[in-house]
């Protein structure tokens, strides 16, 4: 039972709301000054970076119930875009995130209009062709992408003089990316956050709860699953830019098919379904991705071969059938599990409940509220 | 989104046959019609390919396509025998054969048995992990949700080839094959080779989609495929077990997985990874050949091996890498001009 009650909408829930919101933000913009190594910044950084491909997948199939195992063909696409603008064309690095997101919301609703008009999985055969498709393209156009040898920017990102970081010190420049990255990204879960919250949101959820209810109430099914591919594939184009601007350095390696289906163990890992599952999410991928790979690399399994690596790929199968079994609703189920244990939450009765009551009976009470 | 409701017996008794004879007449007349669409355009590019390379090249262009897209067809039936019984595509089907295939490889290779028994082995053991799989990790699922019995697929997919990369590490390694492999064991067709072991290959798993397409659809397991996948709640009324004809079909799935993936490795070679192209082409052949026909998948794979064969061959600015993006064009064209693709049926639902 909680120790706390509040209600939803009240003066204690605003400043609890309020107060959490302020002290993350002010978690995020300290942590790199109180960090003394430049790799653990680039951790840190490639985690907000990730973060936003995984919100992109999430809104996908945590809310409009599609999958797809495409997403690294995007997350390349958003890179290639910036650093072919960057590298060829002089841009600055952040003007080339929304030619970004146009090139993915143009690719992702021409990949979802012939796949998401018809129902069932098709999806997500389309776009496990499309991820192994991705780095054969790249290479088809060495003169745009660097084909194999893989393609970079002469110039980092460099912060206007006016900015407090110090530039000529170690962690400087990785600090600078740091910040950039982190406000894109926190305008992408603004952005997030507002589409699921506004009407097409509800039609997505809909559209994931039951498809054909949904087009009997009048919301166009295949329109909404095209808007929410196309939406996610712009997020997904904006977290490779963004990590274009953590190191501009791209490869077709860089984006297959297994980034794809890491990026779906994060997104089940950290919560489909939330917006903020996204974070722990972004945090299990780079620590699959980095810290486990390296410390399996040195791992001497069956006889000296140095295949010890492979650990990460058994180990995520393992923890994403694990999480679909034990905690479908992923790490920000289990810390929201915990918060009600401290702060129970009741949610505000929907406006104009009274004019819905049963009718002949008088009932004080509130009205049977919906399960959160 | 179409909402049709053919396939069910409509209400007054007397129509109830015509209206089924009426409605598979015009199953057969869309099919017939479709199948000559791409009988048309191959034959097209067929005349374009003959003026262009000649005819010798071009019938070798046939023939390895055609054989390589039997291999595509093997692949797509077990795709196809999963997707009938549950309405889900297993994306760890290649990795699956690719492990069968590797436990046939060490058969062959620790214990010298015969090469034939060694694939039975191997299709023994893959038949029994796949209804271990079933059992352990698909059925506690509700079957009519199918995000997480996805999700439960690509997580083998990640387990499979991580673990057979633990265990046999990268190298690519020979394949013995079960035909005459010799520089002079061939065919010659129009001065055009058909070796022993591509017409082998073909041989077998023709021979195994008939067999497999005679018992699904005479048996008492293939009605019950049948009623599981039309539907699971009149299935359970009238006593069929659900799990077990889940798991008979995953575990039939493996079996054939696993021997397209013995026939195709001596090709290919064998590594970790080698399933994972004749994945997706299997994929494009399972969507051309619709997704719930048996005869299909071998069709779709047949047309998608010509079509990689033709076009990668004539085409050269397509070149030999581009036989993926031929098989996503393949699953784009089917899915836009076609979704029930050459000889699926039509999905319906009720409101």
């Amino acid at each position: 039972m909680a120790a706390f009650t509040i209600s939803e909408g009240s003066g204690a829930h605003r400043r609890l709301r309020w107060g959490a919101g302020l002290l993350g933000a002010a978690f995020l913009i300290v942590l790199p000054l109180v960090i003394p190594s430049v790799a653990q910044i680039e951790t840190i950084t490639q985690i907000v970076c990730y973060s936003v491909a995984i919100l992109g997948l999430g809104l996908l199939v945590g809310h409009c119930g599609q999958i797809s195992i495409g997403h690294s063909a995007f997350v390349g696409l958003g890179g290639y875009t910036t650093i072919i603008l960057v590298a060829d064309h002089n841009w600055p690095y952040l003007a080339t995130i929304p030619v970004s997101v146009l090139v993915c919301l143009v690719a992702g609703a021409l990949v979802g209009i012939p796949a998401l008009r018809i129902r069932g999985l098709y999806l997500a055969t389309v776009t496990i062709a499309v991820a192994a498709l991705f780095p054969v393209l790249v290479n088809k156009f060495p003169s745009f992408t660097g084909g194999p040898n893989g393609k970079f920017a002469n110039e980092e990102m460099t912060a206007p003089d006016w900015f407090f970081v110090n530039p000529y010190t170690p962690t400087g420049p990785p600090t600078d990316h740091y910040y950039a990255i982190l406000v894109v990204a926190a305008l992408m879960f603004l952005i997030a956050h507002n589409i699921v919250r506004s009407r097409v949101g509800r039609a997505m959820h809909a559209v994931r709860d039951a498809p054909l209810s949904a087009a009997a109430s009048g919301i166009p099914v295949a329109k909404v699953k095209i808007f929410a591919f196309a939406v996610s594939a712009a997020f997904a184009g904006v977290a490779g830019s963004l990590l274009v601007i953590q190191l501009p350095a791209v490869s077709d390696t860089r984006f297959d098919l297994y980034l794809s289906i890491f990026l779906l163990v994060a997104l089940i890992a950290g919560g489909s379904a939330s917006i903020a599952g996204a974070i722990p999410g972004a945090i299990v991928f780079v620590v699959l991705r980095t810290y486990i790979a390296d410390w399996a690399e040195g791992l001497d399994l069956l006889g000296g071969r140095p295949d010890g690596g492979q650990i990460v790929g058994i180990l995520s199968g393992a923890l994403l059938i694990a999480f679909v079994f034990l905690l479908p609703g992923g790490v920000i189920d289990g810390l929201k599990a915990l918060r009600r244990r401290i702060v129970e939450i009741v949610p505000r009765p929907p406006r104009d409940w009274e004019r819905y009551r049963f009718a002949g009976r008088s009932r004080t009470d509130q009205p049977a509220v919906r399960e959160s | 989104m179409a909402i049709t409701t053919t396939d069910r017996p409509d209400s007054p008794a007397g129509r109830r046959s015509r209206g089924g004879d009426v409605l598979a007449a015009r199953r057969r007349r869309s099919a017939a019609k479709s199948l000559g669409v791409v009988t048309a355009l191959l034959a097209a590019f067929s005349v374009y390919a003959i003026i262009d390379g000649g005819l010798t090249l071009y019938l070798q262009r046939v023939i390895d396509g055609a054989t390589n897209g039997v291999l595509y067809g093997m692949v797509a039936l077990a795709l196809v025998l999963v997707f009938k019984a549950t309405g889900v595509i297993n994306f760890a089907q290649g990795a699956m054969a690719m492990f069968g295939t590797f436990l046939a490889f060490t058969a062959v290779d620790k214990w010298a048995v015969p090469l034939v028994v060694a694939i039975l082995i191997g299709m023994v053991l893959s038949a029994g992990a796949a209804a271990g799989i079933e059992r352990v990790l698909i059925r506690p699922f509700d079957p009519s949700n199918h995000l997480p019995i996805i999700i439960v697929t690509l997580a083998l997919y990640l387990a499979l080839n991580a673990l057979a990369a633990l265990l046999w590490g990268f190298d690519p390694r020979g394949f013995p094959t079960l035909f005459p492999t010799g520089s002079d064991d061939y065919l010659s067709i129009g001065g055009a080779r058909l070796y022993y072991t591509k017409l082998g290959t073909a041989l077998v798993a023709v021979a195994v989609v008939v067999a497999l397409h005679l018992t699904l659809s005479r048996s008492r397991l293939g009605l019950a495929f049948r009623c599981v996948a039309s539907n699971v709640e009149s299935s359970r009324l009238l006593g069929v077990h659900i799990g077990r004809t889940v798991q008979s079909s995953w575990a039939i799935a493996a079996a054939v997985g696993t021997l397209a993936g013995c026939l195709a490795a001596p090709t290919t070679y064998l590594d970790p990874t080698f399933m994972d192209k004749i994945l997706i082409y299997a994929f494009a052949a399972a969507t051309l050949g619709g997704l719930d026909s048996i005869a299909g998948a071998l069709v779709g794979g047949v047309v998608t091996g010509l079509a990689i064969a033709l076009l990668t061959g004539y085409i050269p600015w397509l070149g030999g890498e581009f036989a993926l993006g031929c098989a996503f064009f393949v699953i784009i064209a089917v899915l836009q001009f076609k979704p029930s693709g050459l000889l699926g049926r039509r999905t319906q639902d009720r409101v």
